[in-house]
């Protein structure tokens, strides 16, 4: 029995079309910017870099190849990635914490990340180059996973209220932490406040490679387990009575979504929103079987997140931070389709 | 062989909740566990789904201690309908009752014919069919509940727990869900173990009583010896008369105020 979408396609189909159109996305913005780059070369350069066979670019401008390669993909790929990675995070934390609404930064993880990223960038300390400061976000994230995890089990359960509640205590008790170190930065305050707000801006290969090896391992790890999820959100009585191990299944996806929200946040900065909306959106074109959900919200998550980033590189006279526009598009777009499903519910 | 406890205890902080309980269940009978509220019968039917590990004594079921058993192997022999339960995700009606199929069908595979077959006639026999391809979400409290009955009927197990299974429903549908499962008892010789607050709907269906007060059994036996006054009188601490009524063909139970 081949489960049909609203569209009448079938997960392979699906699959295939998001992965394509994401594909054209990719090239489409590569060729975007303050230098134009014909759509036909970025697909030479491309083809040539992958085959390392250089007569394809012949008779292209000697610029481009360089603007492509080195300048303007790890930025778009490290865009798709993170877009992709929040995506399937929020789908697995709505999954495991049995609410539609809950996010990668409802259990606090990514106050974490910006309270370990702020505290980098008041020390500046010349350590580890320009990943000392991902690299304190990225403690800050874990830390405070594990404390909330702490916080929210008893004699080895983990309720999904507790984890919620605890969730929201440290990610207060953070926010309180970042002002207060804004209030003693003096002249970083800029700097930090630029950090949280979120930039693709100057990212390298090795940024891709980071997030491309989270992202990627923690994607089969959710799609190895995903029918559990579904099984769990029958409630954990039940999930245990059909025979998932629901306090294993929780602890590993917590922590693989975690790592990855952790990741995504070190590399760019509070990129809000994504993970909350494009989940959503996902559940409601394909059904809430996570084994169609986690393919569909990757592929969604990646191009949606390249579009805006697309937009304030390319279209936009200035530059605004990224997680300033998501959070400006996704925030009133939430709140229509959220109004929009409260309607639906009481006329039904 | 179906269960045998023995001295199991288990208790919540300080609370205790079952003490040194002991008792042995044979397949193909319909067990109706019955007491007032907070007397430990939700618990003991947590340890016999290996949902709660008693702090002491052991239980086996077909011989074995049940630590022996996988999650996923107990789930082939034991079908819990839980008394609560709480869906946030727009799951259709068939998915929910296919999801009882999970323990049978193997990681990334689809359901097999075998898998269908038992899907559809169960949701036939349970009258969901004719919302098969709607929300669980958009259900009311009563609907939900029948799917998530015949969500455990489709796990097609020997043994089936019903926690308050049918404390939801209309009387027709109390009557088509537990005749069903009465019928399961009968002819596939299957075993049934329903706590249930309802003396008189219990009286239809359990042939097998045990009443429970704080955390212990205080009397087990066939309906017919077991259902009496003074067991009532002891565990609820209310008066009442036990009868026969011809028409429902068993025993009744009135209280007066």
């Amino acid at each position: 029995m081949m489960e049909k979408n609203k569209f009448g396609l079938s997960l392979g189909a699906q699959t295939l079309l998001l992965a394509i159109l994401l594909c054209a996305v990719i090239v489409a913005s590569t060729g975007m910017g303050y230098i134009k780059i014909p759509t036909l070369n970025v697909i030479k350069i491309i083809v040539s870099e992958i085959s390392g066979n250089h007569k394809f670019l012949d008779g292209i401008n000697h610029i481009f190849p360089y603007v492509v390669v080195d300048v303007r993909l790890p930025r778009i790929l490290t865009a798709a990635i993170v877009g992709g990675g929040l995506s399937i995070a929020g789908a697995i934390f709505q999954g495991i914490l049995l609410n539609p609404l809950a996010d990668p930064y409802t259990l606090g993880i990514s106050a974490g990340a910006a309270f370990g990223a702020s505290i980098a960038l008041l020390l500046d300390v010349d350590f580890l180059g320009i990943y000392f400061v991902p690299f304190f976000a990225f403690i800050g994230a874990v830390a405070t996973l594990f404390f909330v995890i702490y916080l929210s089990s008893f004699s080895g359960q983990i309720s999904s209220n507790n984890l919620i509640l605890s969730g929201i205590i440290v990610a207060a008790i953070l926010s309180a932490g970042i002002s207060f170190i804004k209030y003693v930065a003096d002249e970083q305050v800029s700097i930090i406040i630029f950090w949280l707000m979120g930039s693709f801006g100057s990212k390298t290969w090795t940024d891709v490679f980071l997030t491309f090896l989270f992202v990627s391992v923690g994607f089969f790890i959710f799609i190895f387990f995903a029918r559990d999820l579904n099984i769990m959100s029958l409630g954990n009585r039940s999930a245990a009575s059909l025979g998932v191990e629901t306090n294993r299944v929780r602890v590993i996806l917590l922590i693989t979504a975690s790592l990855i929200t952790a990741v995504c946040v070190s590399v760019s900065g509070i990129i809000g929103f994504v993970g909350l909306i494009v989940p959503h959106l996902m559940r409601f074109l394909v059904g809430p079987d996570n084994r169609k959900l986690i393919p569909a919200s990757i592929l969604v998550g990646a191009t949606l997140l390249l579009c805006a980033d697309t937009i304030t590189r390319a279209v936009l006279p200035t530059e605004i931070p990224i997680g300033v526009l998501t959070a400006l598009i996704g925030g009133p777009f939430f709140c229509y389709i959220f109004r929009q499903r409260q309607i639906a519910r009481i006329m039904g | 062989m179906g269960f045998a406890i023995s001295h199991i205890n288990f208790s919540y902080g300080n609370g205790r909740v079952l003490s040194d309980l002991s008792l042995n269940m044979e397949p193909g009978r319909f067990y109706g566990i019955v007491g007032p509220n907070g007397c430990g019968k939700t618990t003991l039917l947590d340890i016999l789904v290996k949902n709660k590990k008693p702090e002491s004594g052991t239980v086996e079921y077909k011989g074995k201690n049940l630590n022996d058993y996988t999650r996923k192997s107990l789930a082939k022999e034991i079908a819990l309908v839980p008394q609560d339960f709480y869906i946030n995700f727009p799951f259709t009606v068939m998915e929910i009752v296919l999801m009882g199929r999970h323990p049978h069908i193997p990681r990334f595979s689809a359901p097999s014919s075998k898998d269908l077959k038992i899907l559809g006639a169960v949701m036939a026999e349970t009258g969901i069919e004719k919302f098969a391809h709607r929300h669980i979400t958009e259900l009311s409290g009563g609907e939900k509940q029948r799917v998530v009955f015949a969500r455990a009927l489709a796990q097609d197990t020997p043994v089936l727990i019903l926690d308050e299974a049918t404390s939801n429903l209309d009387i027709k549908y109390t009557l088509n869900l537990l005749d069903i499962t009465a019928g399961r008892v009968k002819t596939e010789g299957k075993t049934v173990i329903a706590v249930m607050q309802n003396l008189n709907l219990a009286a239809l269906y359990c042939d097998y009583w045990i009443f429970m007060k704080k955390g212990k059994i205080v009397a087990h036996g066939d309906i017919d010896e077991a259902l009496n006054e003074e067991n009532i009188k002891e565990v609820f601490e209310v008066e009442s008369k036990v009868y026969f009524e011809p028409y429902s063909k068993s025993k009744r139970v009135v209280f007066k105020n």
